[in-house]
């Protein structure tokens, strides 16, 4: 929602600064998302008055003038035929910038040195009227900045408005919030030139009929489902025509273009006090009648927007005798626009069912300002005044007579609600106590009005708060205008939950905390979890982003490279990486769930350890990381993963396997400098770690034993390595494999290991 | 996650619960179709505002500096009343308004909330004796802030140089580790 600063002026009377309505708003009722000040464009232009008008002495239709612009006069060569002597006008010294981004310099017309221009309305971007520069009204001394001297400088305040909170879609509802801690009061400006005769104050009683005929227009409520209160007021003799400046300059100071004086009176109702209106064409209603009926399934209207629409019964439409002119609440038909033509409208004001005009809207594809409102909940209250108004603005700006007041179609008319608060739970619930005086000041500030009734307070609820329907709604009114800021961040006492830590995530943290731990300058890394099928059982995504990101990960290894490929692409050589996370595959069974599973992957690539001043200056270069190191990452990954697991050498003789996991040479997309790729990955075993248990350390010292032996081929280091385990029991405290030696002296096929 | 848990336990109720989130958002400098989100849901007798105010503040102290002045505003989420929005003074310009904070001095990090009492009725709580506070929070977007980190991407990456440079990264709001957090 954009709201115009000097348009709050206005309804609060009195001047207000941008940030801080934007702070106010902010600390109060909610989120303000910019203060975007407008005709930031004019902001080099001057006020200069002109001092001396003379003849350019080579062109006719040129005048030579001296202006005034605050410092030294200047000689300024002006074309408009309305220059006067001694008169004010906006000017642009040379440097200036316009809207448009002419950049105005010093240069010669006509052989006379011009020091800059007198602007035009048109020049300014302030209307279209080129006919000449515009003359300005005003006191301001010379050299004034423009946007000072006159009333045109505004600032947009950009608020978020939630879907709770109709009432601030509206110029007057944004006020009566400010107004709280202004210690303002909101009044709508009189609507100047408007009959002194309201009709509508003397209007109709609601009528519970669903049908009255108002200056010969038959209005009849066939849907009061749809449409649960409809007013329609009848005006003639209207002229269609531009609208005054002021109406026009409020609508551009929100965005909005204005169109004609009719249409723009409707929005001006609209931004200013939040009920949509719709205007059409008496000359063009069939009957004339309007028929407020539920859509026959089929029923096509060709929308203002110039697209042919099917309806469908959960639709309300506004008809003629004969046909829909409007789709209710959403949009109207070219066929009863207000045109330039139109003498007699036809005015309407409406309370639609917001969810009915949230289907609609979403079925038809199609939103307006008016659908945005209406799906949100108005004030059916305040319809008749809101459709008063309208009338006088109407009346103001494009005269016109109206005969007879509006009718009110109302079939059950609707009481304020109430809602019961206590004292005591506002402080049970906030936790400081406020006192019931300061609880019915903050919240008759807003419209709610809290009466007594027995022990607690009976509020009741203003029109314009479909929202407050609980007791809790009206604490968070006592919150927010006492001010969230007012109360204290103190830490009280608290007593402890019942929920457990999970699993996964205990496991998780001590797998990654040991593994940056571990020394061998592992990195952790975050991939994206979508990529290219990754295997057979990979879970495609319904609605991928690109081929790219169509499936699940099955595994975390192909994700790792990627990173590993893109870190070469950087010109790393050296890259270590792991990941923890979540892996998917298709549902085995009757589950409909993928199946989800912890891994831990690991990829190494690069020197095995950082250049050191002890490494020998001749050796070529530093030992690259081979199939032992992914072994060694691959058993400390085992043991963090799944401890339970065994390493074994792999069937086919390329890296290890373990029953949950392998460890492989990769092959990947490697420039020519980068070292081999190896990569590793386990399930991860859901289990936190136990409580360290203190055992006794021995009361001998450690004796070491080398042992060699010569092995036949097919043997290996982890076979002898598992029967030394196995049979050295408690007594053996470490084992490492130390060298390995093949060749001369030994016989052939067979090796010795130490 | 809240529903789940109060189902399943019976107050006092604290949790955080991480979690990975997916929305089809093309990658930008400020967003990622997959990121992460930790909320936090405690539900016991006599849980008000104060403490809400209170648990969230002192996470905002720790997490950027004990000095760090924090703000809570009027929001709307469907499952919390009254509901708020906490803002952390600007960390690139200190709080005297820099067009990363839109002039204001503040940068939102979380939305919040008393639990509605709606929300603890459907799990068969009673909401005249038992309140409570919850939240839900973006730890990219704040640790974007915190370390003046300025495209979500580079999260994704895993670039070496990038990932270096949080090897023990100092956190000055932190207590050390098994000390109780509130």
């Amino acid at each position: 929602m954009i709201v115009s600063r000097r348009w709050l002026e206005a309804l609060l009377s009195r001047p207000l600064q941008g940030l801080d309505v934007a702070d106010r708003l902010a600390r109060q009722v909610a989120p303000v998302d910019g203060v975007v000040p407008i005709h930031q464009d004019l902001r080099d232009v001057l006020v200069a008055r002109v001092l001396e008008v003379k003849q350019h002495p080579n062109a006719d239709r040129l005048s030579l003038c001296v202006v005034d612009a605050g410092g030294a006069p200047l000689e300024v060569v002006c074309g408009a035929a309305n220059v006067q002597a001694g008169k004010s006008y906006p000017f642009a010294p040379v440097g200036a910038t316009l809207p448009g981004g002419l950049k105005l310099e010093r240069r010669k017309i006509r052989g006379v040195e011009s020091n800059g221009m007198l602007c035009s309305a048109k020049e300014l971007g302030l209307g279209v009227d080129h006919a000449g520069i515009l003359e300005l009204q005003t006191d301001a001394p010379p050299g004034t900045p423009f946007l000072e001297a006159v009333p045109i400088a505004d600032e947009q305040i950009l608020i978020d408005v939630s879907a709770n909170r109709p009432d601030l879609l509206c110029h007057k509802g944004v006020a009566r919030e400010l107004a709280v801690g202004l210690g303002a009061t909101v009044k709508l400006p009189e609507i100047v030139g408007s009959s002194d005769r309201r009709m509508v104050g003397r209007s109709a009683h609601p009528s519970i009929r669903p049908s009255a005929v108002v200056d010969g227009v038959t209005v009849k409520l066939e849907d009061p489902e749809g449409a649960p209160r409809y007013m329609i007021a009848v005006i003639r003799g209207v002229k269609v025509g531009a609208s005054p400046a002021w109406l026009a300059a409020r609508l551009q100071s929100i965005g909005q273009r204005s169109i004609n004086n009719i249409v723009d009176a409707t929005n001006h109702i609209l931004f200013e006090i939040n009920q949509p209106l719709h205007a059409f064409d008496l000359a063009k209603l069939r009957g004339p009648a309007v028929v407020v009926r539920r859509a026959k399934p089929g029923e096509q209207i060709v929308t203002l927007d110039g697209v042919s629409r099917r309806l469908t019964a959960e639709m309300t439409v506004i008809c003629d005798a004969e046909r829909p002119t409007i789709v209710a609440g959403v949009m109207g038909s070219a066929e009863s626009e207000v045109t330039d033509s139109t003498t007699d409208i036809v005015l309407e004001a409406a309370y639609f069912q917001p969810t009915r005009i949230r289907r609609t809207r979403r079925a038809l594809g199609l939103s307006s300002e008016s659908s945005y409102r209406f799906e949100r909940g108005l004030d059916m209250l305040a319809m008749p005044d809101a459709l008063g108004r309208a009338v006088d603005l109407i009346r103001a700006v494009a005269g016109g007579e109206m005969r007879e007041p509006p009718i009110d179609l109302w079939p059950e008319p609707q009481k304020p609600r109430s809602v019961f608060l206590r004292e005591a739970r506002v402080s049970h619930l906030l936790g400081v106590p406020v006192p019931r005086k300061e609880i019915e000041r903050l919240l008759s500030a807003v419209g709610f009005v809290a009466a007594p009734k027995d022990d607690r307070m009976a509020v009741q609820i203003p029109g314009w708060r479909p929202d407050v329907t609980r007791e809790v709604d009206l604490i968070e009114e006592v919150a927010r205008l006492r001010g969230y800021d007012s109360f204290p961040d103190e830490l009280r006492p608290y007593r402890p939950g019942t929920v457990p830590d999970a699993p996964a995530e205990l496991t998780l943290r001590r797998i990654r905390e040991q593994l940056v731990a571990s020394g061998n300058g592992l990195l952790e890394a975050r991939t994206l979890p979508l990529g290219p099928a990754d295997g057979p059982d990979a879970v495609a995504v319904l609605n991928p982003l690109s081929a790219e990101e169509a499936h699940l990960r099955s595994r975390l290894l192909p994700g790792l490279i990627r990173r590993v490929e893109y870190n070469w692409s950087q010109g790393q050589r050296d890259v270590r990486l792991f990941e923890v996370g979540t892996v998917f595959r298709k549902a085995q069974g009757p589950s409909h769930q993928p199946h989800e599973e912890l891994h831990l992957a690991i990829v190494l690539t690069g020197a095995r350890h950082p250049a050191h001043w002890t490494d020998s200056i001749n050796a070529a270069k530093l030992p690259d990381m081979d199939i032992w190191d992914l072994k060694q990452h691959f058993e400390l990954a085992v043991g963090l993963a799944a401890p339970s697991d065994d390493v074994q050498p792999a069937a086919n003789g390329s890296g290890w396997v373990a029953e949950g996991g392998m460890a492989v040479p990769l092959e990947a997309d490697a420039p020519k400098w980068a070292a081999r790729l190896f990569g590793l990955e386990v399930r991860i075993i859901v289990a936190p770690a136990g409580l360290v248990r203190y055992q006794s350390l021995p009361t001998q010292p450690a004796v070491v034993r080398d042992i060699s032996l010569v092995l036949p081929g097919g043997v290996t280091a982890a076979a002898v390595q598992a029967v030394l385990r196995r049979e050295g029991g408690k007594l053996l405290g470490r084992l490492d494999v130390l060298d390995e030696y093949r060749g001369g002296g030994l016989p052939a096929g067979t090796c010795s290991a130490t | 996650m809240q529903i789940r848990t109060l189902e399943t336990y019976p107050p006092p109720i604290r949790i955080v619960v991480p979690g990975r989130c997916y929305r089809r958002d093309p990658f930008d400098a400020s967003h990622s179709p997959v990121f992460e989100q930790i909320e936090g849901f405690a539900v016991d007798e006599g849980i008000t505002f104060v403490d809400f105010k209170a648990t969230l503040a002192t996470f905002a102290r720790r997490i950027f500096s004990p000095t760090t002045k924090v703000r809570f505003r009027p929001s709307y989420f469907p499952f919390t009343e009254p509901s708020a929005e906490m803002d952390v003074q600007c960390q690139i310009c200190g709080g005297s308004g820099c067009a990363a904070c839109k002039q204001t001095g503040w940068m939102e990090i979380l939305g919040s909330g008393m639990v509605h009492p709606a929300v603890l009725e459907n799990s068969k709580l009673d909401s005249e004796k038992y309140t409570g506070f919850a939240w839900g929070m973006g730890p990219e977007r704040i640790a974007m802030l915190r370390y003046g980190i300025p495209d979500i991407r580079l999260f994704f990456d895993s670039d070496v140089r990038f990932l270096e440079q949080f090897v023990g990264a100092a956190n000055p709001g932190a207590t050390p580790r098994g000390q109780p957090n509130s």
